[in-house]
């Protein structure tokens, strides 16, 4: 993923994106910078995930900062493989992915910049053998610890 | 043991970390401990689950999903990776006789729910309603 460094367009996109989130206010306008940013389906999910809430309403409604942070995020690399999502008893938005051929990482966004991470990751030539880290850090520290596993993203 | 997995926890049959975590002031995972069911098979064990919550008046989510765990694999599992002695305790309450709690998870509670997600096979996934 990050083999080859992003284009002058694509540099300026994020920057506009970056602004633009600056800018809203509410859930449905994150979700609009997101669609803006290309990601449709992660758009998608996240209003069905916001839809859910009328079926759910004991539930802790999608937190906003959390949302806005999981954005930010979303727009350190527009070639990010798609993170699954869902939202946590907290409200957190949580981002995960799998990995080929077994692992899993997982992301859980704080209303600021903290994010909570846990993977298990594959050993090289490790057989069945996996890496284990979790803690919490900025949102680009996390992005850092995570970005070397993502080109093991099982995208089926 | 069977843990509900809500809508938003559970997406292209895949159960999410999150839905191992707990909600906010909770101090146990609410689950269900199937062999107090005394069903023949999971599936069968599932299908009483099911009923039971419904008819407890609890509302199953249409997306929603119930993930199966073995309970040794996961307390092994967890204590030999992060050192964390998982507790399960056989909770029941009225109309709900495999309710049970899982204890022990709230130190490294994103570290635990995410072993407990990767343990979820493909073939210990139920729809939550049928």
């Amino acid at each position: 993923m990050s083999e080859s460094q992003p284009t002058a367009e694509a540099r300026q996109q994020v920057a506009d994106c970056r602004a633009a989130l600056e800018a809203v206010q509410t859930r449905d306008e994150i979700i609009a910078v997101v669609r803006r940013f290309g990601l449709e389906r992660i758009a998608d999910r996240l209003d069905y995930l916001i839809e859910l809430e009328a079926e759910e309403p004991d539930q802790e409604p999608m937190d906003i900062g959390s949302l806005r942070s999981a954005t930010e995020f979303l727009l350190r690399d527009p070639r990010m493989p798609r993170p699954g999502i869902g939202v946590g008893p907290d409200g957190m938005v949580g981002f995960d992915w799998r990995l080929q051929p077994t692992g899993i990482i997982a992301l859980s966004f704080d209303s600021a910049d903290l994010v909570n991470y846990a993977a298990i990751v594959p050993v090289p030539s490790g057989g069945d053998e996996h890496r284990r880290f979790s803690g919490a850090s900025q949102r680009a520290d996390a992005f850092d610890k995570i970005v070397p596993f993502l080109s093991q993203v099982d995208t089926h | 043991m069977s843990r509900y997995c809500r809508p938003r926890v559970f997406e292209d049959g895949r159960v999410k970390p999150d839905a191992f975590c707990l909600r906010p002031g909770e101090d146990y995972l609410s689950l269900h401990w199937l062999e107090f069911l005394g069903a023949r098979s999971q599936a069968d064990a599932v299908d009483q689950l099911r009923a039971s919550m419904t008819g407890t008046g609890f509302k199953l989510g249409r997306n929603g999903c119930f993930a199966v765990l073995r309970v040794g694999q996961a307390k092994a599992v967890v204590s030999d990776i992060a050192g964390i002695e998982l507790i399960l305790e056989h909770m029941p309450v009225e109309n709900d006789p495999a309710h049970s709690g899982m204890f022990g998870s709230q130190l490294h509670e994103l570290a635990v729910a995410t072993e407990l997600a990767f343990l979820v096979t493909d073939d210990d996934i139920y729809p939550a309603r049928i």
